[in-house]
């Protein structure tokens, strides 16, 4: 094994976990301000795609500007979500449960019926490799992987230091407290929804000249989101950062060093951090 | 006799003289499904009655299958051994399991199981000169003839599902009645509390456990006689979050929340089929009409009806 | 639950059944001389674009026969009626529609599924019923002698690459190594089996075989080991269509210069805007130019029908669908009945069937048991500038 494979395996491990920390952020934010697993969250992720699929394939808008239009378009969906559906039952586990399966379902339908079953593609803006210590990365990867970061700093600091920021971290400690202390618990809990929707949109956009894009692809990515907030820890932003990073360079080793057998070592290690560690690496109790 | 216990040997004589009355093999599969469903999905019920969420279900149904399976097929066993077998093994897999989880509470809890769930699908699957891989295992007999009755027709498949549910109900209802009922409930309302008054509530959380998946188990099995076939793609992530759906639409307050739940979800995409590529749309809706409609689950439509609160 | 409750639910339940099988069939009322057939397919989730892909042959095929008529059965003529089912591509929904079918809308007659796991658990009710049942899918069990009654209607990889690998060995005859690239379902596996032993046979040597969680999009890892290991083509015919464009693109982005080469069918234009034109440069597939070299009459009737219902641009996944429906309307029509027992016999004892393929026979009796693989010629193109370029046809050998 060389050095550049070597590297190769790490690279490659940087831009899957980055890939699973921007799916997943969205999701552990609401995990951790509203208590709800939702569901519907990999079908933002599946919208978003298409969103910059119609922007720039139909419509012929600039890549950057239809990224930009996703996030708010998407956004601006998961608070209409929200508001219709996910507000009634806002302290009702069951039935919030189940209404999150209703709009995966339901979304996911009917992207099939509108955009039909085939793959489709969004034309990548660059175009072309480089070559870092001998390992290769395409330049639309590179793209991707600072916009991500840039993505994920922007959220960090957000929720940090700005007010909503901290009146959503407030709620998510401990709700009651914080109603007490004057947060609009639903303001919060809408705000909460348009970003976390917003990156799931974000997440389509960025990733849709890279692979394809079809209906299915929410399925799969909220199970992956799901992977990784539990490892990282439910509702912790920097905790989503490292079980993405964690979770992309398991597999990248894994499938580079084990073969397929990866596939039950990330769900064994979400057992034994849950056995161990049950908020994660990063969660609070 | 009073007048409930009337009622309930008049449904009972219902549904046991329901073949008389048609033998249409398409509605019976209806309510053998049905029935396979309740089955298992009290089981479900149970451990939620301790207050742990369950997103792995079809595994424990997965194990009872593959169990039966193999212990007829490859270990020569009747199918009236293997099928109680089955259930024990998936409620010994559960204490093996449940004994170190259960004490994890809540939204992990559930986590944990759906990663076991998958774990144990990507098992059966990385183990295909045993358990046939992804294919399946095909030619699953059918249970042997007992009492002279064969099992050619759907008829008798009919009549052992309703002794099984009749059976499970039975069960549930005991519990639900009894003090383990009574111990359940109060772990789920405040484990904390139970705790502080002396109870072992690890001790119960995973007999719990063990009662829902030993059901699972069962109900596994039934399945795989009754198709003929086991293949992992019956006990998916997606399979374990319907048993979740079945019962909480059924409504988890009751003991008849579970085979309401199950006959709603099993007829539903039956009477959707008109709809053709509709289907998944309609049935979404209808599962978030059902939501807001009725939070408590089906259960409560009667007194909804008649305007009682009930959530 | 209160009494009142109770008597409720259970009202209603006694109502739904009693509705339930005395209201008529849920498919519409047969006319005066209808031949009713159903059809299992994806039709929603994963699957789908094959079995819409399926629907739409099908269906060409379908407004072709009613348009001279119907079915010439004896002397009587019967419209074609298709009741298509979805099996979301999971075994349960199968089996649901499967008794629905069988038992509700009392066909005998199965156009059915991509997914091996669908058929398993579907063959328990047509083979007991004698319903004929015509499949494709990858899985070798699916034919087997305990199961006369199923038809498989398309090629599998093992038929396939007989033709393949051979002239792969002809035509590009410095290549010595191979790498496998597979899903984890039960297609990839046994298209798996199939290349390795084909490849065995071919005297190629199979340096890598490795199988991926389906639903990846970012085969890197994969991919860098694989190029490690230098093959001089990979074969990743199990993975679906965009996977196959997407390890293309990435396997270039990552420098590897061998030949791509898949067995199934490709529609050259999604594949070169998923993988770039300039990556899919050369790859190799089992996709017939449906207006190049080797068209027939037929074809282009196939082609013009498909346009006129659907408009362009034309799936060139398509055609091979349309021998379901075709071979079944001949058998029919040969032997004159309705019977399936006897269509079943006329299938299996005659020896060439005309299709748009050409010649076609039924074949398979010593690789799968029973002589119940249909066998068409395997075209093979390749890419060059975007554009399917026809490289030869062959007609497998399945004794």
């Amino acid at each position: 094994m060389t050095f550049s494979f070597f590297i190769q395996v790490l690279v490659n491990g940087l831009m899957l976990g980055l890939t699973y920390v921007l799916i997943a952020s969205g999701f552990s934010l609401i995990y951790g301000i509203m208590r709800l697993l939702n569901f519907a969250h990999g079908e933002f992720y599946m919208l978003g795609a298409f969103a910059t699929y119609l922007l720039c394939e139909h419509l012929g808008v600039h890549y950057f500007t239809a990224l930009a239009l996703s996030m708010v378009i998407i956004g601006f969906l998961g608070v209409l979500v929200y508001r219709f559906f996910f507000r009634p039952f806002r302290d009702e586990h069951d039935p919030s449960l189940v209404i999150a399966l209703g709009i995966a379902m339901l979304i996911g339908g009917l992207a099939l019926i509108i955009f039909g079953e085939k793959d489709k593609s969004v034309a990548p803006v660059f175009s072309g490799v480089i070559q870092v210590w001998g390992a290769t990365l395409s330049k639309e990867r590179v793209a991707v992987i600072v916009m991500a970061i840039v993505l994920m700093v922007a959220l960090t600091l957000y929720i940090k230091f700005s007010k909503t920021g901290q009146a959503m971290r407030a709620v998510s400690q401990d709700r009651e407290a914080a109603a007490l202390q004057g947060i609009g618990v639903d303001s919060t809990f809408t705000l909460c929804m348009g970003i976390s929707s917003a990156l799931a949109g974000a997440a389509g956009a960025l990733l849709a000249p890279l692979f394809y894009v079809n209906p299915f692809l929410g399925m799969h990515a909220v199970l992956k989101a799901l992977v990784v907030v539990v490892i990282g820890g439910l509702g912790s932003i920097p905790g989503a950062i490292a079980g993405g990073l964690l979770l992309g360079f398991v597999e990248s080793f894994g499938n580079t060093f084990f073969g397929d057998i990866t596939e039950i070592l990330g769900f064994i290690i979400v057992m034994i951090v849950l056995l161990f560690r049950p908020q994660g690496l990063f969660g609070h109790g | 006799m009073d007048r409930r216990k009337a009622i309930y040997l008049l449904i009972l004589a219902g549904l046991a003289a329901f073949p008389a009355v048609t033998q249409d093999p398409y509605i019976l599969n209806i309510l053998i499904t049905t029935g396979i469903w309740a089955t298992s999905v009290w089981g479900v019920r149970v451990i939620m009655s301790t207050g742990q969420l369950t997103l792995g279900h079809a595994a424990y149904m997965a194990v009872g299958a593959y169990a039966s399976t193999l212990l007829t097929m490859k270990a020569g066993l009747s199918f009236w051994l293997a099928f109680p077998l089955a259930g024990l093994i998936s409620s010994l897999v559960a204490l093996l399991i449940g004994y170190p989880t259960l004490r994890i509470k809540g939204v992990y809890f559930a986590i944990i199981t759906f990663a076991f769930a998958e774990i144990v699908r990507l098992l059966i699957v990385h183990w295909p000169s045993l358990l046939g891989g992804y294919g399946g295992i095909p030619n699953v007999p059918p249970p042997s003839p007992i009492f002279s009755i064969s099992f050619k027709s759907r008829i008798p498949f009919y009549y052992l599902i309703l002794a099984l549910s009749l059976v499970t109900y039975l069960v549930m209802v005991r519990i639900d009645k009894s003090r383990i009922g009574r111990i359940f409930s109060s772990i789920h309302e405040s484990d904390t509390l139970a705790e502080s008054i002396g109870i072992n509530i690890m001790r119960y959380k995973v007999t719990a456990f063990c009662i829902g998946c030993f059901f699972a188990g069962l109900s596994g099995s039934f399945y795989a006689h009754y198709f003929n076939f086991t293949s992992p793609e019956f006990f998916t992530v997606w399979q374990s979050v319907y048993c979740l759906v079945f019962v909480i639409v059924g409504g988890a307050g009751s003991v008849w929340g579970p085979p309401l739940g199950s006959f709603f979800m099993t007829l539903v995409p039956e009477l959707l089929r008109v709809a053709r590529e509709l289907e998944p749309v309609i049935y979404a809706v209808i599962l978030i009409a059902i939501m807001f409609l009725l939070p408590g689950g089906l259960v409560t439509l009667p007194a909804r009806l008649r305007g009682k609160k009930t959530h | 639950m209160s009494k009142f409750g109770k008597a409720f639910w259970i009202g209603l339940a006694i109502l739904t059944m009693v509705g339930g099988f005395t209201l008529p069939p849920l498919s519409s009322p047969a006319a005066a001389k209808d031949l009713k057939i159903g059809a299992i397919f994806p039709l929603s989730g994963r699957g789908a674009t094959w079995g819409m892909a399926a629907q739409k042959a099908i269906t060409v095929k379908q407004k072709e026969v009613n348009a001279r008529g119907g079915l010439k059965v004896g002397g009587d003529m019967y419209k074609l009626e298709i009741i298509w089912e979805d099996d979301k591509y999971n075994a349960a929904a199968g089996r649901m529609a499967a008794e629905k079918l069988v038992n509700r809308d009392r066909v005998k007659f199965i156009l059915g599924s991509q997914s091996s796991a669908v058929i398993l658990a579907v063959q328990p009710i047509t083979e007991p019923n004698k319903i004929l049942f015509l499949v494709n899918s990858y899985a070798k069990e699916v034919l087997a002698p305990d199961k006369p009654y199923t038809f498989r209607m398309v090629l599998t990889s093992n038929e396939i690459l007989q033709g393949m690998y051979p002239w792969m060995t002809k035509t590009y005859p410095n290549l010595k190594a191979v790498a496998f690239i597979e899903p984890n379902d039960a297609s990839g596996w046994s298209i798996e089996k199939d290349c390795r032993r084909l490849a065995e046979q071919s005297k190629y040597q199979v340096i890598f075989s490795q199988f991926y969680e389906r639903g990846t999009s970012d085969f890197y890892p994969l991919l860098n080991k694989m190029i490690a290991a230098k093959p001089d083509f990979v074969d990743f015919s199990g993975a679906p269509p965009g996977d196959q464009a997407l390890m293309v693109k990435q396997m270039r982005e990552l420098g590897y210069k061998g030949k791509t080469f898949s067995s199934t069918t490709m529609d050259p234009a999604e594949f070169c805007k998923i993988a770039g034109v300039q990556n899919a440069e050369g790859h190799i597939s089992n996709t017939h130019d449906l207006l190049g070299a080797y068209t027939t009459e037929g074809q282009k009737k196939y082609y013009d029908g498909y346009i006129a219902m659907y408009g362009k641009p034309f799936d060139p996944v398509t055609p091979k669908y349309q021998v379901y429906l075709d071979v079944l309307v001949q058998a029919i029509e040969k032997v004159g009945s309705l019977d399936t027992a006897k269509v079943m016999e006329v299938m299996e004892k005659t020896e060439e069937w005309q299709t748009i393929f050409g010649a076609s026979n039924f074949g398979g009796k010593v690789h799968y048991g029973i002589k119940r693989q249909i066998v068409t010629p395997v075209y093979i193109s390749e890419v060059i500038k975007g554009n399917l370029v026809n490289r030869g046809t062959m007609m497998p050998t399945l004794p």
